[in-house]
């Protein structure tokens, strides 16, 4: 009953400042920096899901899309990261050769438009997980961000990632504002 | 086998006091052991229990610390505070920063964590988990709960601790008092076996005692009576006439009866038995103590006798109612050391001893009387108020115990100066079986042996001889076997009309047997046993056999065998 009001109070009070500051108040909600958040999450995804046994090698790739900020964040946290034993990598995708995306084991598309889908397309099937920021017009994907109560959240869509032979741990679906079956 | 062999153990070692005392301690101390143990292990619980609730708690919160869901994380947070042994739980970031949580009562949270195994401060227990998952180090679970105070858990040991004390002080009070009662029960045993001993040793030298009295007037009359038999005899190669002949040969038989009397009281002292009870006519039995009595008691001392011929019977050990009366007699004369008489009366007493008929018997003195204190004490085994060296103190214990054996009792009466009179209660007994037939010669006598024959069984030559050469004078043919066995084989093959056998000799049978045997086949064959031993005696006269008392004289034989050939012609 009385659960949730402190949060939703705290986070009501911190909109409220943030409107009065003039920010927008989505980007600005996490002290952070919705950017460097959204990064660390595409790390921390990782450990929440597990990918089929032949995908991708000794190398895990995290490929970003159309957010050079993001990709800059996780360019220098990758260095010293691990994926069960695995290196990682950052791989950074334009428009010009939509088939890297199915060497991906991770695709963030960070902006809407014509380049998002033809990646998203040239992946289907593939054992990638991808994932999308709703509040920067890009859906679809298996993981989606969405801002709520300027904090980041995220939505899930187990079809997707199902079609992709990918098992997401229910500690992640736990947390997720909603799960599209 | 093996039972008693464990029962004998178990009876060993609970004797010992110690050892009931060692395995009092040992119940104790095994029961500390096992609770301290019991005590650990409880904490170890805990401990394990607290662990694998924060291990719980940092699963279920992987998700949301990895991606910053405060409401789910308080969400959960919430859910322990419910517990009641949870003091605290907190929720700490991949940097150590806190995160969420609640204190309830005691410290406030710490402000940062480091994992660590479940550790005790206090009354309370905390550990530190790390929150993973895969290789991803996402934070750490805080978890406090509080243990039951020490006191409290104790209480909870109580009951079962008071319990265990007493039985432990029980198996000690136990042990000790059965420690106790078996040494008691050993001295006792032993106590038992000491006395049982000595009075064996008391009867033996009582009848010692009384033999000792006897021998000196014994010894003195034997000389006598040799001395008249041998003058006698002396006396009869001179004497002139038939009659006086006569005269002298009844004389030296005479001499020659006192001393088979006085061997046979001799043989009565002299056997060892304890107590072998039979009936007795006490007129009769009195009758032949009166020579001994005479003999032992001197000259200056005079007895009567005052015994109705309508007595009783009673059932008594012979040997030790002869010994008994001498001793009260012995002590009457020496009360008496200017002489005097002692008076023995005798008279039945219908329902005198515990409702049931009875035989008294007193014999009264004219001596000094005894002082009260010494009436109380004299049957006391070796209480004397002779001089040393005069007495032993065994007399009338001897007495006492005589009369209780019997079933009866005795009493003294004595005053300081007016003698003393001790008074014999005993049982009345069954009917005497007469032990010798009238000598007399009654009315269904046979007298003339002519023509009979008469089996002769006896072991000893010379008597055999002897009897032989008596029965043949009587007229009678006689067949002789020199044991029980060789007579029963001799009548196999002939026809006898009568048989005289002595009692006690070897082989497989004895007379008695024979005569048994015999009786068995020919029921009114005259049968006539010859014994020396009054115990023989009395069982030949139990089973209906005429007995003749050796040594016997002719007439007695013939009366006897007489008798005997009579009953089985007629």
């Amino acid at each position: 009953m009385s659960r949730r009001p402190a949060p939703r109070l705290r986070a009501a009070f911190a909109v409220a400042v943030l409107l009065l500051a003039g920010v927008h108040p989505p980007l600005a909600a996490q002290s952070a920096g919705e950017g460097s958040i959204k990064a660390a999450y595409l790390i921390k995804l990782a450990s929440f899901v597990r990918w089929p046994a032949d995908a991708g090698g000794d190398t895990f790739r995290i490929c970003v899309s159309g957010r050079a900020d993001i990709a800059r964040v996780l360019g220098r946290a990758v260095g010293e990261q691990r994926v069960e034993g695995r290196r990682v990598a950052l791989v950074q995708l334009g428009a010009g050769n939509p088939q890297q995306a199915r060497t991906c084991q991770i695709l963030f598309l960070g902006s809407g438009g014509e380049p998002a889908r033809s990646l998203l397309d040239a992946s289907r099937g593939a054992p990638v997980l991808t994932v999308t920021d709703g509040d920067n017009g890009t859906r679809g994907g298996a993981v989606e961000f969405v801002i709520r109560d300027g904090r980041v959240r995220f939505t899930i869509d187990r079809s997707e990632a199902e079609s992709r032979q990918l098992e997401l741990s229910s500690k992640l679906l736990d947390v997720a504002l909603a799960v599209e079956p | 086998m093996r039972l008693t062999v464990f029962q004998r153990m178990g009876r060993g070692l609970l004797e010992r006091r110690w050892i009931t005392g060692v395995l009092a301690l040992l119940l104790l101390t095994s029961s500390l052991v096992l609770g301290w143990q019991r005590e650990r292990a409880a904490i170890g619980e805990e401990a394990r229990g607290a662990g694998s609730q924060a291990e719980l708690l940092a699963g279920s919160l992987a998700g949301a610390l990895a991606f910053d869901d405060l409401v789910t994380t308080r969400e959960q947070l919430d859910a322990l505070k419910l517990d009641p042994d949870i003091q605290a739980a907190g929720v700490y970031g991949a940097d150590g920063t806190f995160v969420a949580g609640f204190a309830k009562r005691g410290d406030p949270l710490p402000r940062t964590v480091q994992p660590h195994e479940p550790e005790i401060v206090g009354r309370q227990l905390s550990v530190v988990v790390p929150v993973r998952e895969g290789n991803l180090m996402l934070g750490s679970i805080y978890l406090r709960t509080s243990i039951e105070p020490f006191a409290e858990r104790l209480s909870r040991y109580l009951a079962i601790g008071v319990v265990i004390l007493m039985a432990a002080l029980l198996i000690a009070i136990l042990g000790a008092s059965n420690a106790a009662s078996a040494a008691a029960n050993r001295r006792l045993q032993s106590e038992i076996v000491a006395r049982e001993q000595a009075e064996t040793a008391l009867r033996h030298s009582q009848k010692m005692e009384a033999l000792g009295q006897l021998t000196g007037g014994v010894a003195h009359d034997f000389n006598n009576l040799l001395m008249a038999a041998s003058s006698g005899l002396e006396l009869m190669g001179r004497a002139k006439t038939d009659e006086r002949r006569e005269q002298l040969t009844a004389g030296v038989r005479d001499a020659l009866d006192r001393g088979a009397r006085l061997t046979e009281q001799l043989l009565a002292f002299s056997r060892r038995s304890p107590v072998h009870s039979r009936p007795i006519a006490v007129a009769a039995h009195i009758d032949k103590l009166v020579d001994l009595l005479d003999h032992a008691l001197g000259e200056t001392v005079s007895v009567r006798f005052d015994i109705p011929a309508d007595l009783w019977p009673v059932e008594v050990d012979v040997s030790q109612f002869d010994v008994a009366i001498l001793n009260i007699a012995v002590n009457a004369r020496d009360a008496m050391p200017r002489g005097g008489q002692i008076c023995i009366t005798a008279r039945n007493r219908a329902d005198a001893l515990d409702g049931e008929d009875a035989v008294e018997i007193a014999i009264q003195d004219e001596g000094l009387g005894m002082a009260r204190e010494a009436v109380e004490r004299a049957f006391e085994p070796f209480f004397t108020t002779k001089d040393v060296g005069r007495g032993t103190g065994l007399g009338l214990s001897q007495v006492y115990g005589f009369a209780r054996s019997a079933g009866g009792t005795v009493a003294i009466a004595s005053e300081p100066g007016a003698g003393t009179t001790v008074t014999l209660l005993l049982p009345r007994g069954p009917a005497v079986a007469s032990e010798r037939a009238d000598a007399g010669g009654a009315s269904a006598v046979a007298r003339d042996f002519g023509g009979l024959r008469i089996l002769l069984v006896e072991d000893d030559p010379d008597l055999n001889e002897l009897v032989g050469q008596m029965l043949e004078e009587l007229g009678a043919d006689v067949l002789r076997a020199k044991s029980a066995d060789e007579g029963g084989r001799l009548l196999e093959g002939a026809t006898v009309d009568a048989v005289v056998s002595d009692m006690v000799m070897p082989g497989e049978m004895d007379g008695l047997d024979l005569a048994r045997r015999l009786r068995e086949r020919r029921e009114e064959l005259p049968i006539v046993l010859m014994t020396g031993y009054s115990e023989a005696a009395g069982s030949a006269a139990k089973e209906g056999f005429p007995v003749l008392r050796k040594p016997f004289t002719l007439d007695a034989l013939v009366g006897v065998l007489g008798t005997a050939v009579a009953g089985g012609r007629g």
